[in-house]
């Protein structure tokens, strides 16, 4: 166990490490100077500005110089600080990562919630119309440009018949302390229900938006799995011996149906951590996405890199977080492994 | 079952493995896919769109970059003020939205090919030469492609329009990119697994080159699995292609690419729904096409799943 | 639709909408602005219109009235000019508090120390907080650094500040927000610290609101500074009439629309001209239309670039092919399509129709022979290529640079010239701009600093300015207006200026934007600016 342990650590610290070079140099490709950058589109920098900025910023020294100082920097858990806010990016992550976590959970549980009971009943209801037009709804939500659907959310939900906030977290009236950073919790925690109202208000469009996908592939998941298990011996088994149907169903195929499904949502889940760039576009959410996307468009290096990092350790951690948890649940798994 | 398990070889008299392309299997393809009625349905919608790229010259009533600016923002012709000489109505310089929409299935397409030319060709053969070869060429390989995967695809999308340009193209090579390790991961999964059969065994001791083991052994038994993902890689590269042309990395103007239509029309959204609603309506229809056929295609070659 | 609409809200509006609704409470004034400012620099900071963070906390010496272009006292509440122009006395306010925060608590008043400190900060290389922050790019572009010999403390209240030669705008160019003055004592005991970054991060000032929070690219909060000077003075209706003041970054212009619906803001910062147009037709219960004239002008450059190659200079060099290029832009058919025919009218001069000094010139006619006979006059009766660099520009003054783009490239397709479209994001393009080898063209404005026309001119079509094109009347002009303080010699030099630009056309000034905010009509006593950012002291909000 350790040993693997030690290796999958490994392999991490090795991708990482490819990670750093690669997005170092990539970043540094695009065309554009964020010193440049620091004035307004209708003014030039003056020169002896230019000349402060750039070494002020270190870029007068050689390349493989700034990376081994950013490497050097990171191993003493240092990731720079951003040319234009000033602030250190660990602390820029920490204010954007958590609205990005919990937006990726809350539309994973209305995946989930609607998903799930969708697979199944389309898999107990083989080939039959309800079948047939659950997965094709199902594909349509699969299919979803989501962008698309936010706008056309935001068009009839909130300017047609003026029910949910446009954009945002939060509505600005309230300014919860942020001890968590997940507003639902914070405005719990601050014991106003109005704000944790207005929190959840500002949740719904974007976990639809965000949800359609994780949704269609959910339930697309759990129809394979359940139709698989429902032929299984041990299902056939449990029908003759004249268990109820909603017992055969629930206890015995749908958890072991779950198993790939539980997979599946790791996955899901760690694509929506790594930043739902375009549902936040739309919905002006101050997640990781939009962060990185204005950083990359500001050219500031530091916090290019340093997102991306993290994003990837987010990625690693969850999807070795997906294998610990399809060990548990499947014991076929877990007694491979060991030998 | 009367469908074979494709994933088994198809050993002729010979010893020989049988391509999975070869009349026979195809023709069994062919008529489990017939049956699919949503794959057809996919299929035909498809057809109708590839139809349309093809001939949008002909069929489309305008030029869709002409301007006629005394009639922007008409609605469609069903509505108060539409016409007939616009049938979708015209987007805020006065062009014929229908044109465009019909111009535009061409990007559509050219996005879907390219990237699923260059994910796939390199892709499979990166696979098929890290499972093949194994050692330390696989080791490179695959690590490469954990770090390529350890990006969200978007995100190295992004970044690498950013580097190469704001243009179709490149954006097309970025999502290409992104697709890549998943190609790989698939190929050289199935190749662990086809390269112990037995006939490959026969094969290897029959004196087969490495090449010749490959191309004719291993390839066309590991394929079933990578064209259901293809097709998959199809459509999120639709989609993909869109959302950039949508951020205003991808397309550029006047083409009307349905994304960056999309996003030229945003300010309209309470205004003049027809703007915003027909493209989406177009990718949401062209990919939910592919994606009927991918299901098709995944049933038809994998039976196991869908049928039993 | 009508019918599910009452169908679905009768069904569910009992269930979710009065648990969730938020409304406005009387105290907090919430501002929705497209762009966001990067940091809380106001030297380094300039980006219209969310510099209107920094016009909260801060005063400057002199300010420019509210809404209008005259200048009135701020921190200085008098001040003299010597005959020669050169020397500037100025009489200090007294009793002007300085904000607090949790870092540091302040133990004087604002006096003539802070005004040294800020000046010094960006005109001095051995400063120490020089090196702090990014520069002061915005407070450099008005030269004034280069301008002050010295600055001398009279008394705690008396300033002198002597310049090297005179100039018809210092008072303006004090004015900016650039020169936001800052705390001395906070600067000292940043540095005594080892935090000297915090100066901008955690910023203090004498305005009307205190800073609370600053989140990129989400929001800045402050909060009412009840110690604000106007407010000791007994002018409550100076000072902050709300308890809080958010400034909310909301790019997309029909999402803040939505916002201010739903009465999640009080005032809107530029609304889109789509969403203005639907606004005139279809008033919405409970929210106006403000506007005034803008004070920028939207415009298409063709620089010559920075190098005197003749070869590179083709063919936009030749004065005859921008006259061209005027004829042959249908400037009107910009108005109708990206500024809705409401937001814009079109720009004759490159000076803002409510700057002091402008001009009315007649407009270039929409004359597709004429242009294509000035290009046969200047050679090139087929035409030729050029390309566009487009970044996104969505200013008042270039609402759409896109569709702009488009319009031009049909346009000028007409007269024979083909205009490849090069799409690129805003980083980009000012490298390219900076690294330029042969021609190209670009949209671009020109935003006014200070109610003055020399504010369009300096470093713009000014030989070396980034127009590049060196015409030697509009030099000698320029010049003359820049140190002429005669207000009526002045206003002929400029028109005669504006005269001789519309024959050179350094630049081909396309739009003048016309500034609309909605405000909600619980809003009282605001005034759209449009000189720098907004003001909201004494801005009250109606319960």
């Amino acid at each position: 166990m350790l040993r693997y342990l030690a290796g999958r650590a490994a392999v991490a610290f090795f991708t990482l490490l490819g990670v750093s070079l690669a997005t170092f140099f990539l970043i540094r490709l695009i065309p554009g100077d964020p010193i440049l950058l620091l004035m307004p589109a209708e003014r030039e920098i003056s020169e002896e500005r230019y000349q402060q900025l750039i070494i002020q910023f270190g870029f007068d020294r050689p390349l493989w110089e700034q990376y081994f100082r950013y490497i050097a920097g990171l191993f003493s858990g240092d990731l720079g600080i951003s040319a234009f806010t000033r602030q250190p990016v660990l602390s820029e992550f920490m204010s954007y990562f958590p609205a990005t976590i919990e937006l990726a959970l809350t539309a994973t549980c209305f995946g989930l919630l609607l998903g799930v009971p969708a697979g199944m009943i389309a898999a107990l209801a083989r080939g039959t119309a309800i079948d047939l037009g659950l997965m094709s709804a199902a594909l349509v939500g699969f299919s979803m440009p989501v962008f698309w659907w936010g706008m056309i959310l935001i068009t009839f939900f909130s300017g047609y018949l003026g029910w949910t906030p446009v954009s945002g977290r939060i509505s600005v009236l309230y300014f919860p302390t942020p001890t968590t950073g997940f507003m639902l919790a914070d405005t719990l925690l601050g014991g106003d229900l109005r704000a944790f109202w207005s929190a959840l208000n500002h949740l719904i469009l974007p976990t639809v938006t965000l949800g359609i996908i994780p949704l269609a592939i959910f339930a697309r998941q759990t129809r394979s799995a359940m139709a698989e298990v429902l032929n299984e011996d041990y299902v056939r088994t449990a029908r003759a011996k004249g268990l109820s149907e909603f017992r055969v169903v629930v206890v015995h195929a749908l958890r072991n149906a779950l198993i790939p499904v539980t997979t599946v949502v790791g996955l899901t889940m760690g694509g929506l951590l790594a930043g739902a760039i375009l549902t936040e576009t739309v919905f002006a959410w101050p997640g990781i996405g939009t962060w990185i996307v204005k950083a990359i468009l500001s050219r500031d290096y530091q916090v290019i890199q340093g997102g991306i990092l993290l994003i990837a350790l987010v990625l690693i951690l969850v999807n070795f977080a997906v294998d610990v948890l399809y060990g548990v649940l499947d014991p076929r798994i877990r007694a491979g492994g060991a030998s | 079952m009367t469908a074979k398990d494709t994933r088994e070889p198809i050993v002729s008299s010979s010893g020989e493995p049988v391509a999975l392309m070869q009349a026979g299997p195809l023709r069994e393809f062919w008529l489990l896919f017939r049956k699919n009625l949503s794959a057809m349905v996919g299929l035909t919608i498809l057809l109708v769109f590839l139809f349309v790229a093809v001939f949008a010259d002909l069929i489309a009533p305008h030029s869709p970059i002409m301007q006629f600016r005394q009639h922007s923002l008409q609605p469609p012709v069903w509505q108060d003020g539409g016409s007939a000489r616009f049938l979708l109505g015209t987007d805020a310089v006065g062009r014929d939205l229908l044109s465009r929409l019909m111009h535009g299935s061409r990007f559509s397409f050219y996005v879907g090919f390219c990237v699923l030319t260059l994910s796939l060709t390199l892709g499979v053969a990166l696979g098929l030469v890290a499972g093949y070869f194994r050692g330390w060429l696989e080791e490179i390989i695959m690590r490469l492609s954990d770090i390529l995967w350890s990006f969200p695809s978007l995100l190295l999308a992004f970044v690498v329009v950013a580097v190469l340009g704001p243009s179709l193209t490149n954006a097309m090579i970025a999502i290409a990119l992104a697709y890549l390790p998943e190609f790989i991961r698939i190929t050289r999964g199935q190749v662990l697994v086809v390269a112990n059969r037995n006939y490959v065994i026969a094969s290897r001791m029959a004196g087969a080159g490495p090449l010749r083991l490959m191309f004719t052994a291993i390839l066309p038994n590991c394929l079933a699995p990578v064209i259901v993902h293809a097709s998959l890689v199809f459509s999120s590269a639709i989609l993909a292609a869109a959302g950039l042309s949508f951020l205003g990395l991808g397309a550029q103007p006047p083409a009307p690419e349905w994304g960056a239509m999309l996003a030229e029309s945003r300010e309209f959204i309470l205004r003049a729904w027809w703007v915003v609603a027909f493209p989406g309506l177009a990718i949401l229809i062209m990919v939910l096409a592919v994606n009927f056929i991918g299901d098709g295609l995944r049933d038809a070659l994998d039976p196991r799943l869908s049928r039993a | 639709m009508n019918l599910v609409r009452t169908f679905i809200a009768g069904a569910l509006t009992s269930l979710i909408s009065a648990g969730l609704q938020s409304t406005a409470s009387a105290e907090t004034l919430v501002v929705c602005t497209p762009r966001s400012v990067q940091n809380l620099n106001a030297a380094q900071q300039w980006v219209t219109p969310s510099v209107d963070v920094m016009n909260a906390m801060h005063n400057r010496l002199v300010e420019i009235e509210r809404g209008g272009t005259k200048l009135v006292p701020g921190l200085a509440t008098s001040w003299e000019i010597s005959e020669d122009g050169l020397i500037y006395t100025f009489h200090l306010r007294k009793g002007v508090k300085w904000h607090s925060n949790p870092l540091f608590t302040p133990t004087r008043d604002f006096n003539a120390d802070d005004v040294i400190f800020t000046i010094d900060r960006y005109r001095d290389p051995n400063h120490f907080f020089h090196g702090v922050g990014v520069g002061s790019q915005y407070f450099d572009y008005t030269k004034i650094d280069k301008n002050i010999v010295e600055m001398k403390k009279v008394d705690d209240y008396t300033l002198q500040i002597t310049l090297a030669k005179p100039t018809a705008v210092f008072l303006e160019q004090m004015a900016s927000e650039s020169v936001s003055i800052q705390s001395a004592q906070y600067g000292e005991a940043m540095k005594d610290a080892g935090t000297p970054d915090q100066v901008d991060l955690q910023p203090i000032g004498t305005g009307p609101f205190r800073f609370v929070a600053f989140q990129k690219e989400v929001m800045t909060r402050f909060a009412k500074f009840d110690d604000y000077w106007a407010i000791k003075e007994g002018d409550a209706s100076r000072g902050a009439l709300v308890d809080d003041l958010v400034v909310v970054v909301t790019p997309d212009p029909t999402v803040r629309l939505a916002q201010v619906k739903a009465g999640e803001c009080n005032i809107l910062i530029d609304p889109s001209a789509a969403d203005v147009l639907d606004l005139v037709s279809t008033p919405v219960e409970g929210l106006a239309l403000a506007t005034v004239p803008g004070t920028s002008t939207g415009l298409l450059y063709c620089p010559l670039l920075p190098f005197s190659d003749a070869d590179q200079r083709v063919p936009m060099g030749d004065m005859k092919v921008r006259q061209a290029f005027a004829h042959a832009i249908d400037k009107q058919a910009i108005i109708e399509a990206v500024f809705g025919g409401a937001t814009g009218t079109v720009a004759t001069s490159f000076v803002p129709p409510p700057i002091p000094g402008f001009v009315e010139l007649e407009p270039y006619s929409r004359d597709v022979e004429k242009a294509k006979q000035l290009l046969a006059e200047a050679g090139y009766p087929d035409g030729f290529t050029i390309e566009l660099w487009l970044a996104p520009l969505n200013r008042s003054y270039m609402p759409n640079s896109q569709r702009a783009a488009e319009l031009v490239q049909a346009d000028l397709a007409e007269v024979g010239v083909k205009v490849n479209i090069i799409a690129m994001d805003m980083a980009e393009l000012r490298q390219k701009r900076r690294d330029a080898k042969y021609a190209y063209m670009a949209f671009s404005g020109l935003n006014m600093d200070y109610p003055h026309a020399n504010a369009a001119v300096d470093g713009m079509f000014s030989c070396g300015g980034w127009s590049t094109v060196c015409d030697e009347e509009i030099e000698r002009l320029y010049q003359a207006g820049k140190v002429e303080l005669d207000k009526e010699k002045s206003a002929d030099i400029y028109a005669h200026l504006q005269k001789r630009f519309r024959e050179v056309l350094p630049v081909l000034p396309l739009a003048n934007p016309i500034e609309f905010q909605v405000v909600s009509s619980n809003v009282q006593n605001y005034k759209i600016h449009t000189l720098g950012g907004q003001a909201f002291w004494g801005v009250s909000i109606k319960p």
